[in-house]
């Protein structure tokens, strides 16, 4: 229980990747039936619970003899109850070698137990547990274990351990299991039958456009489609099932249960390649405000989401990757022309180019999209195999603003440091902050801000020194969209600082005006 | 049942103690214990610095305290040592000095006043950490006490435990190639992490300002560990070895990326609390505390059997009521000090309220 607590600790006290190393030490030492049990816990299957909080509470307050008012105490401190009553037991006196599988057993043993042989059982154990240890098993037991590092992040562990295909791992990852009647081995080594667990194709490369357009020949050589901002994924049909494959690798059918239930009256033994959207209900038209971010809660209300398809990969069992583009895409076209028109499947635009100009206006083109951009793709192309040219990505021109320097967030650490600046422009109302940027100027023009900070600000709280509307600075930024939850109304996307404008006065900055004007493109 | 603390009970804990602005004073004797604002004589339980300040005209201490306050507030202090259990009688008031085990010479101050004895404990530790002389408790009649650690989610395990672990560390650090460094204050705390580390067989490479401090405390005759000198041009691969002890201000430094990857570490009693861990922004946290616990402070005030405590720093409120409704009679320093009309925590904790 010590090593999987401290797992647990290590993951929340760090993010992304860096969560892999403490995943995989802590795989390759953990006893086999241990590993089963905390993989199904992080997989998002922990066993149910046990006891509710509210009988946790009775317990350890039963034990303990201290009143209420000191445990309110001490939620306070720890912000958290079951941290709070975990910590309230003494110390065991020698560190317990309670394994992880041993307290889950305990745990499920106990389930039609008497209350009074319970509290018995569990009094022993959380007597032998350090308080680390016993606020995790506290988690498990009151059913409140909440931490997922993602299913790809376990599979890449295991695979790192033992060398299992991630693709294999997610599938298993997939679905509930039972940890007591099936170990790691035989999750793992156990074949998985190929036409019940279609596997996707390698995604075709994409690159971000590098060489000069007129290098690429004969602009109706190529198709372009304006590039939409979801999740990159395919879509695999088998035997009545749809399984949603993620670029990164990840299964991602839960999170988008209507596209799989919609995707029962596609072809079956089919591969479809598309990007995940939201929609707005209606129309169907794209809403700027949510297009940008996938939603990962389901049944968020006003939209909903829609794989917007742009190839097919395999139909009926038949493999069309090495068809060339257009004769993919006439396929594709006529199998979605015998379907019932869906909501949650649409076909993306893909455009023959006649221009080179063309194609600079379509990756311009923001109207309705959080921002542009557009996909390249060969028209008479293979999709990933050998010699196959990689799709190519042509980045819109960014936008650019001068902004007014509001407030300065100082570093944590060490005088000179500064953490954030918070830029906003005039509107007339007076100043709305905008955005919130790292300072990333060259170390003598921070120097020269940093003396400009100290001489000029006005207020001060804590780490934060409010500036007159004086400084400006330019910045540059994919889009703008609506937003209701900021106070300007608007976000900026991908923001990043370009340049200081010394010198320039405040009038020469952007108003509110003028950045919604360039929302609308 | 607990009750307010401050039903029924006098304004002023004793006549032979006074909480002014200055700091705890004894009228009797003349003299403050810990002054926070510089006054004519002072006695001292340690030498940390929000105990043991600049400008007082003399300054009376334990003997292992001298070269340590020299050290902090400069050669010219005029400033007397005594052995545990000695002392000096002033004006009627025997006073002397009580291992209390925070760190090298800390010591809590028994007054006697006309038949009537209090003990202020500073800080102090129950644990005995192997490298000074351990607390061990005073009788008296009141109790001028710490709380730093006063809820009971605060527990401590066996430093033998703690050092376990911390050998791990340092061994998957080393297998990684990254140094390890544990940010650490440069008096006491880095001192007991070097000896609990060389216990372990794990030497210490010290940050200038801990070298001197560590200097110092040498020179009071505690036996402590070799460790290595870091300075700018330190060798990395000598370093992988051991544990590099940082003051907090200096964890971030340029030149200590420049000596490779580094992980590092807290070594605290708030890392008990998840929520203060991720706070001091380490990449470990060890609990390790020159506080007593929930525990120790319990035991501290039974073991000197004291009647009356006025409890000081962190967790007061809950720890007076607390004890108040062990029957004792309670005071907090904050109420103290700033008389009747302050309002401290133990007004907003209702003993009698449910959670909401």
């Amino acid at each position: 229980m010590k090593a999987f607590s401290r797992l647990v600790y290590q993951l929340e006290a760090c993010k992304g990747d860096d969560r892999l190393q403490p995943l995989e030490d802590y795989f390759r030492a953990a006893p086999p039936r241990d590993f089963s049990h905390a993989l199904a816990i992080l997989a998002g299957y922990p066993p149910h619970r046990l006891l509710s909080l509210a009988r946790l509470q009775e317990e350890m307050l039963g034990t303990t003899a201290f009143p209420l008012w000191l445990l309110e105490t001490c939620r306070e401190y720890t912000g958290d109850l079951t941290e709070a009553l975990s910590l309230l037991l003494p110390e065991p006196m020698v560190p317990s070698a309670y394994s992880l599988s041993h307290c889950l057993v305990l745990m499920e043993s106990l389930r039609d137990a008497s209350p009074a042989r319970q509290s018995l059982e569990l009094l022993h154990l959380w007597s032998k547990l350090e308080g680390e240890s016993r606020f995790v098993f506290n988690r498990l037991l009151t059913g409140t274990f909440r931490l997922r590092p993602g299913h790809l992040l376990l599979a890449r562990a295991v695979q790192a351990i033992r060398g299992v295909d991630t693709a294999h791992s997610m599938l298993r990852l997939s679905e509930r299991w039972n940890p007591f009647t099936l170990g790691v081995e035989e999750l793992f080594t156990a074949d998985l039958q190929p036409q019940d667990h279609p596997r996707p194709f390698n995604f075709h490369m994409v690159f971000p456009l590098k060489v000069a357009l007129d290098t690429l020949g004969r602009p109706s050589a190529w198709l372009a489609s304006p590039r939409p901002h979801g999740e990159r994924v395919q879509l695999l049909t088998s035997g009545g099932r749809a399984a949603l494959w993620s670029e990164t690798g990840e299964l991602l059918g839960h999170r988008y249960p209507e596209i799989i239930a919609a995707a029962t009256a596609l072809p079956d033994q089919s591969i479809f390649e598309g990007h995940i959207l939201q929609l707005c209900e209606g129309g169907g038209d794209m809403d700027p405000g949510t297009a940008a971010v996938p939603s990962r809660t389901r049944g968020r209300s006003g939209s909903h989401s829609c794989l917007l398809i742009s190839d097919l990969l395999q139909l009926h069992g038949q493999d069309l990757r090495s068809e060339p583009l257009t004769y993919r895409l006439e396929m594709l076209v006529l199998t979605m022309q015998a379907l019932p028109g869906l909501r949650e499947m649409a076909l993306a635009e893909l455009l023959p180019l006649t221009s080179w100009d063309a194609l600079a206006s379509l990756a311009g083109r923001t109207t309705g999209r959080p921002r542009g951009g557009a996909f390249l793709k060969e028209a008479a192309g293979v999709y990933d195999q050998p010699g196959a040219r990689p799709w190519m990505v042509v980045e819109a021109e960014p936008l650019r603003s001068r902004l007014i320097l509001r407030y300065v967030a100082l570093g944590p650490r060490g005088p000179g440091g500064l953490e954030e600046l918070s830029l906003g422009a005039a509107s007339p109302s007076g100043f709305v902050t905008v955005c919130k940027l790292k300072p990333s100027l060259p170390a003598a023009e921070l120097h020269d801000l940093m003396a400009v900070i100290k001489a000029s600000a006005t207020e001060r709280f804590g780490p934060v020194r409010v500036m007159p509307p004086e400084q400006v600075f330019e910045i540059e930024y994919q889009g703008v969209k609506s937003s209701a939850r900021h106070k300007s109304g608007l976000v900026l996307l991908e923001p990043s600082l370009l340049r200081w404008c010394r010198g320039e006065s405040a009038d020469q900055a952007d108003s509110m005006n003028d950045l919604r004007r360039s929302a609308q493109g | 049942m607990t009750g307010n603390p401050s039903q029924g009970r006098a304004a002023q804990p004793t006549a032979m103690l006074e909480w002014r602005e200055e700091g705890l004073y004894c009228p009797p004797a003349g003299l403050y214990i810990d002054p926070i604002r510089k006054v004519a004589r002072a006695v001292i339980t340690h030498a940390h610095s929000d105990h043991a300040r600049k400008g007082h005209g003399h300054y009376a201490c334990h003997h292992d305290s001298v070269p340590l306050l020299r050290h902090r507030l400069g050669k010219k202090i005029r400033v007397e040592g005594f052995e545990y259990g000695q002392g000096f009688t002033e004006n009627g008031v025997k006073l002397s000095f009580h291992p209390s085990g925070h760190m090298t010479g800390a010591a809590m101050v028994r007054l006697e006043y006309r038949g009537e004895a209090w003990v202020v404990t500073g800080d102090f530790k129950t644990m005995d950490d192997g490298l000074n002389v351990p607390w061990a408790p005073v009788r008296c009649h009141g109790l001028v006490m710490e709380s730093t650690f006063a809820l009971p989610i605060y527990r401590w395990r066996p430093q033998a435990e703690v050092a376990a672990e911390m050998a791990a560390w340092q061994r998957l650090n080393r297998s990684r190639g990254m140094l390890s460094v544990v940010s650490a204050y440069p008096l006491g705390k880095a001192q007991r992490l070097m000896h609990l580390l060389a216990g372990s067989g794990i030497g210490t490479a010290l940050h200038p300002v801990i070298a001197e401090a560590t200097a110092a405390v040498r020179s009071t005759g505690v036996g402590l560990p070799e460790a290595m000198v870091l300075h700018q041009q330190s060798n990395p691969e000598d370093l992988l070895d051991r544990v590099l002890l940082l003051p907090a201000m200096a964890r971030d430094h340029a030149w200590l990326a420049r000596l490779g990857p580094v992980s590092s570490a807290a070594a605290s009693g708030w890392a008990r609390i998840r929520a203060m861990r991720s706070r001091q922004g380490a990449d470990a946290a060890f609990v390790l505390s020159d506080h007593a616990d929930w525990d120790g402070l319990n035991l501290a005030v039974e073991a000197c059997g004291a009647e009356k405590v006025v409890v000081a720093h962190g967790y007061e409120a809950p720890f007076a009521a607390w004890l108040h409704a062990r029957g004792l009679e309670c005071w907090t320093e904050a109420e103290l000090m700033h008389g009747e009309g302050h309002h401290t925590n133990t007004e907003t904790i209702n003993p009698e309220g449910g959670l909401e």
